[in-house]
């Protein structure tokens, strides 16, 4: 019954809710418009000034067949606009037509409920898309505008200031203090609450394709792929000391098959070993590297490592040919541990057969002149090494150009890019190199990943974007086993040692098709500044808030409040509960608890509670002097000591002397004779 | 089955007559409040728990976050739903008569706590219209509560009920109030015929030109007395600007008459009392001077705005030990 009776009372939004409504959704909508098609805003705006309009009376609502038409032109449009893909971004364009078109037609407060809860849902997707740091800031700024909107559509609309800006005000305040107080266990139960793994596999993922190394590499790949700022990763070494540069090859995928135009993983050596049961250094061997990675989601189940990797973590494992790799695709940002030993050496008794006869694997029928050459000159260098030196002398001595613009290859590219063009990329180099090795009967794969990266000093952490991207070559000779060779390093020297930007300087290509990107004003110095504290602030900001997962918790637990396992977390998350119970209402209880009575009242309750018990029980809204009459009356011994005392109470309470210390003697002496007076008291 | 739920229901007054006993001014705090989620608490906690999947199937620290914070909120809004209404002081007004089966205007005022603002509070008594008010700051506010009376005598409010969802509409808090309104609801009239009984004692109409009915004739204007019927006075002259004049007719003034509870004699002591009522309304109209006579109690006969509501009076604590209050 009540609540009925409440809901039809205030069943419209109120005006003033409107404006915070509208407001509030817009908000919660806005960090999606990365992938939303462009039609989208004008659904929104569309949106808004009807609603406006209905608003100042000018439009009525949408009536039923309108309505209609609109959900089926909104849901074909999402089709349509997504190619009939069922990704995340569609299925958040359906969501975010269907709060648009709810926004217009809502009327009652129950709609506003529904507006506002969706927008609390768009916000959380939202944040499937992006976790930055500024992302995380504007989501508190929009929870604030949306819980406002839910006090506003609270608020009393039949009020004379219903609407004004003093009361809109008060919503937000409100709100704010509603946020703020419940920050605290908001925070405990962050920590506290156990980090599950993933419930089930999810289907919908973002459909975006996201920039980074493709599992296969043509030419251009990473060319393409160095016109991009985009953050790939960060690491931070456990002796907070970074390795030499030349140490720094990011092994991300090894490419062993070549068709003659492409480059891709054959599977041979890509059986994983998974923690903990993979291999691990000897704790004593020396150069031992451990570092932790932070890794934006790629979608792919590669991971970055040094040589020599071992895998660190439950859920992640590494191949035959030295790689990390994760079980599940990485859909979102990943912390992980891993640790390399560099100088160890790698399958240098031999490869197996079917290794060996992959990565000598080469397309006989084309390139006859590189083939020709390359047994020419094997003939002449006499054993592996040298022939691998030579063609790294060979790299460094003619006129080899490193260019992120290299001209297009014929058809015979290997033989093109040798002898006529000698212009090219990292990826054209290495591609050369190891066809070059393998006509030589030398097994050599190309290794593609990332080179260098920016090293944070003051807070002791590399940075790799998408331009760091590389590749480059590793051969096998026989003793030494698997080494790394770069011939960019021959070609180009400075992108190992300083990284794209110095190596193509004079062509002036860095980031070239990336205009705004802060990345290309390095040399305005307080510029750069600027954007390295913002970068160390969203390292920070990965580290602590988004990296912290069940694994995280645990040691968490363990380090900073001594708790073995999940049972004490749990007592202690029930406690923080209790805890907060038993404050707020320990809070309650101090607030509400009588006032101390001043000592004359005291006395005063006393002669009373005696009265009482002589059967004259105090009326409510009796004067004192009255209650003592009609004691008198009852007691005639002590009548005229009653009587005295009524004409000195009242004395007291409507004539006090004006110095406030004899009124205190007075008083005094008056609760000496009410307790006097007291004792005496005996019905007549 | 209804003697079941009538037990319960008694049960429950009894309850609530203990828990929230009956006063003139009542301050509400733990002890009188109640609160339970609403329906939309229900649809908030969904909303929680689909955000809470989303965030472990993604693995996604910020929607972890963003669902505990908004979990904490909800436990904060039950904090702050029961202070919109704790501290807040509902004290009875006093409240003109009415007939019975007549709306009663009962005013009532709400008197915010220190540094409290009580928004959005719903007042009324069951099925009777309600009214949504805020109470700011350390201000009074006075409300007319309507309630439809039911029976004659000193007035039985029942237990008026306060509702509040604000702030976020996730807890509905209320409270069942029993306020001591101090008002009085006379019986409801009933127009019969007059009955004077003949005799002695004045059981008459004396002194009327018509025994039958009060048909008088106009004689002329006199100046205004206090205690003449709002009838007498002459609206056209006070709207000339001739000042207060009252019509003064060849009335049945000096026409004085005995109402008197025996001439009713079989019907019900209600019955009789309504038509008291109506004859004592009448006879006031008609400019007569009347006295009442009930068992145990005579007024003697007069006419006044003051002896009517005294006669009323008399009638509608008729039965009620004390007689007059």
């Amino acid at each position: 019954m009540s609540a009925n009776r409440y809901s039809n009372t205030d069943l419209q939004i109120p005006r003033s809710a409107l404006f915070w409504l509208l407001g509030s959704n817009v908000a919660a909508l806005s960090p999606h418009s990365q992938h939303l098609p462009l039609w989208m805003w004008g659904l929104a705006l569309f949106v808004l000034i009807w609603r406006g309009l209905t608003h100042l009376g000018r439009l009525s609502y949408p009536n039923r067949w309108a309505k209609a038409v609109a959900v089926v032109a909104a849901s074909a449009a999402v089709i349509v606009a997504f190619d009939k893909t069922f990704t995340l971004e569609s299925a958040a364009a359906f969501l975010i037509a269907a709060c648009l078109l709810k926004l217009l037609e809502m009327r009652s407060r129950r709609d506003g409920y529904v507006v506002i809860f969706l927008g609390y849902f768009l916000l959380g997707t939202g944040f499937l898309f992006d976790q930055g740091l500024l992302t995380g800031l504007y989501g508190i700024l929009t929870v604030w505008l949306l819980t406002s909107a839910l006090v506003a559509l609270h608020q009393n609309s039949f009020t004379r200031d219903a609407g004004s800006v003093r009361r809109s005000r008060r919503a937000a305040k409100l709100a704010a203090g509603i946020l703020l107080m419940s920050l605290p266990l908001m925070l405990v139960l962050y920590l506290l609450f156990p980090r599950l793994a993933p419930l089930w596999s999810i289907a919908l993922q973002s459909g975006k394709a996201k920039t980074g190394l493709s599992a296969e590499m043509a030419p251009g790949d990473i060319a393409e792929l160095s016109q991009s700022d985009e953050l790939a990763f960060r690491v931070s070494f456990s002796d907070g000391q970074i390795p030499a540069r030349d140490q720094l090859y990011w092994r991300a995928l090894i490419l062993d098959n070549y068709d003659g135009r492409r480059w891709q993983p054959s599977g041979v050596t890509s059986e994983v070993q998974w923690y903990p049961q993979s291999w691990q250094p000897p704790a004593q061997a020396e150069g031992l590297i451990r570092y932790d990675i932070i890794q934006e989601s790629t979608g792919e189940k590669w991971l970055f490592a040094l040589r020599g990797v071992s895998a660190q973590e439950e859920r992640t494992g590494m191949t035959m040919d030295d790689r990390l790799v994760a079980r599940r695709p990485l859909h979102e940002r990943k912390r992980y541990q891993a640790l390399s030993w560099p100088s160890v050496s790698i399958s240098e008794d031999g490869l197996a057969g079917l290794e060996q006869r992959q990565n000598l694997q080469l397309p006989r029928e084309r390139n006859p002149q590189a083939l020709a050459w390359a047994q020419q000159r094997l003939a002449e260098a006499g054993d592996d090494a040298a022939y691998i030196n030579g063609l790294l002398r060979y790299f460094r001595e003619q006129d080899f150009y490193y260019t992120l613009k290299p001209p297009v290859m014929g058809s015979e590219e290997i033989d093109d890019f040798l002898f006529n063009q000698r212009r090219g990329f990292c990826a054209h180099y290495a591609g050369a190199l190891v066809f070059l090795a393998r006509a030589a009967g030398i097994p050599a794969r190309v290794v593609s990943g990332y080179q260098g990266g920016e090293w944070n000093a003051t807070d002791g952490y590399l940075t790799v974007r998408q331009y760091d991207a590389h590749a480059w070559t590793e051969v096998w000779l026989s003793g030494q086993g698997w080494i790394r060779v770069d011939p960019t390093a021959a070609v180009a020297p400075q992108r190992i040692e300083f990284g794209l930007e110095r190596a193509v300087a004079e062509e002036g290509t860095f980031l070239q098709d990336n205009l705004l990107s802060p990345h290309r004003f390095k040399g305005v110095s307080w510029l750069n500044q600027l954007r390295l504290q913002m970068d160390s602030l969203n390292y920070y900001w990965q580290l602590w808030v988004l990296s912290y997962d069940g694994k995280r918790q645990k040691s968490f637990l363990n380090g900073w409040l001594g708790l073995e396992d999940y049972k004490q977390g749990l007592y202690v998350l029930g406690g923080s509960f209790g805890g907060f119970f038993l404050l707020a209402s320990l809070i309650v209880w101090w607030r509400q608890r009588p006032a101390p009575l001043s000592p004359f009242m005291r006395s005063w309750q006393r002669l009373q509670d005696k009265g009482r018990k002589l059967g004259i029980e105090p009326q409510p809204g009796e004067t004192a002097a009255n209650y003592l009459q009609r004691l008198a009356q009852h007691c005639p011994q002590q009548k005229s000591l009653l009587l005295w005392l009524a004409t000195e109470i009242n004395r007291l309470l409507y004539q006090p002397p004006p110095d406030p210390r004899s009124a205190q003697q007075q008083q005094r002496q008056l609760i000496r004779s009410l307790a006097k007076i007291r004792r005496q008291l005996r019905a007549g | 089955m209804t003697s079941l739920t009538g037990r319960w229901r008694e049960r429950w007054k009894r309850w609530l007559d203990r828990r929230i006993p009956p006063a003139p001014q009542v301050t509400l705090n733990h002890k009188s409040i109640f609160i339970l989620p609403t329906r939309t608490g229900f649809l908030f906690t969904l909303l929680l728990i689909v955000l809470l999947l989303t965030a472990i199937n993604y693995q996604n620290s910020l929607i972890y976050g963003l669902t505990f914070w908004l979990f904490s909120v909800s436990l904060a809004a039950m904090m702050f739903t029961f202070r919109n209404l704790s501290g807040l002081t509902l004290a009875a007004g006093r409240a003109y008569p009415c007939f019975a089966g007549d709306v009663i205007e009962l005013p009532l005022r709400l008197t915010a706590a220190k540094k409290r603002y009580h928004e959005a509070l719903l007042l009324g008594f069951p099925d009777n219209p309600s009214q949504l008010t805020d109470v700011d700051t350390a201000q009074t506010r006075t409300l007319a509560l309507s309630f439809r009376t039911a029976k004659r005598g000193p007035l039985q409010a029942e237990r008026l009920r306060l509702d509040s969802r604000f702030p976020l509409g996730l807890f509905n808090t209320w409270t069942w109030v029993k306020l001591d309104f101090n008002a009085l609801v006379y019986p409801r009239p009933e127009t019969v015929p007059f009955v004077f009984a003949s005799g002695e004692q004045g059981d008459q109409l004396i002194g009327a030109p018509s025994t039958v009915s009060g048909q008088q004739d106009f004689q002329g204007l006199r100046n205004y007395q206090p205690g003449d019927s709002m009838r007498q006075i002459a609206w056209k002259q006070l709207a000339r600007g001739k000042g207060l004049v009252s019509k003064d007719f060849d009335h049945d003034e000096g026409a004085t008459c005995w109402l008197d509870w025996d001439v009713l004699a079989p019907q019900t002591t209600e019955v009789r009392l309504s038509r008291l009522c109506g004859w004592v309304l009448q006879a006031h109209q008609l400019g007569w001077r009347y006295g009442l006579r009930l068992p145990g109690k005579d007024i003697a006969p007069d006419h006044s705005d003051g002896h009517r509501d005294r006669c009323l009076e008399a009638l509608a604590l008729h039965g009620f030990d004390g007689g007059e209050r």
